[in-house]
């Protein structure tokens, strides 16, 4: 959540942010914003990509419909921080998805 | 184990809604956008690349892939230009239903619904979302009426 609030302060993030999504909901999104990058047995996880933030996100599906679990944040893939890149995706499959009624 | 967090739904729909037009006009410049990503992916060509050789800036490429700034019809004319291609734009009815008739062994028959002159026999219907399970292009397929 305090990734979201970092992107909430600057008007440029958010509107990227909704970009994605909106593009992802009418399947227009391209690598540079939603690109795949595992996959486990919850669901595909892609990465919402807005400028240097990565929010990786499980997609499963559901009667048809795709359901979006944004799950983990990291930063831009660089050399330094390609393992703990990993090791954020893998910690994905460990989700435990949560359905309440309310 | 962790749990998985609720985004605030509230200020999302209400930016969407604030915002509308001008997401909607995003989305038609990135449907653009994703026609060229599948360009430059097939032809293995960086956005750096790409930028280089229609004289842009890689930031504005970054920017149009991003949905922030929209494409115009120069961007257009240098791409074709430059890879000698030739982008075709169409005006289709968007209320387009594509019906499966019936299924057999060895084929599926599909019934393209584009002018609501086709009366749907025997339709069989999914609930899935079909922009995920079916990507038909229309034009590779021939229309064939019963008479």
């Amino acid at each position: 959540m305090k990734k979201f609030n970092q992107i909430n302060r600057d008007e440029k993030t958010v509107k990227k942010f909704v970009i994605v999504i909106e593009a992802v909901k009418v399947n227009v999104a391209n690598k540079s914003q939603w690109n795949w990058e595992s996959k486990c047995d919850l669901g595909e996880i892609y990465a919402i990509k807005v400028d240097n933030h990565r929010f990786y996100t499980l997609v499963c599906k559901n009667l048809g419909y795709r359901e979006l679990y944004i799950s983990r944040y990291g930063r831009k893939q660089t050399n330094s921080n390609d393992k703990k890149l990993i090791a954020t995706i893998n910690s994905i499959s460990k989700i435990t998805i949560q359905k309440l009624l309310e | 184990m962790s749990k998985v967090n609720k985004i605030d739904t509230i200020s999302f729909d209400s930016y969407l809604k604030k915002n509308r037009t001008k997401i909607d006009e995003s989305l038609v410049s990135l449907r653009f956008m994703k026609e060229v990503d599948y360009f430059l992916d097939y032809n293995k060509i960086t956005q750096r690349k790409l930028a280089d050789d229609i004289g842009c800036t890689e930031a504005y490429i970054s920017q149009l892939m991003s949905g922030v700034k929209k494409i115009n019809t120069s961007f257009i004319n240098k791409l074709e230009k430059h890879y000698e291609v030739k982008v075709e734009f169409k005006i289709l009815p968007k209320k387009e239903c594509n019906y499966i008739t019936s299924f057999a062994n060895t084929f599926i028959q599909i019934n393209i619904n584009i002018d609501d002159s086709f009366e749907a026999l025997n339709m069989f219907s999914s609930k899935n979302s079909p922009i995920e399970y079916y990507e038909l292009d229309t034009d590779s397929y021939t229309i064939e009426t019963n008479g």
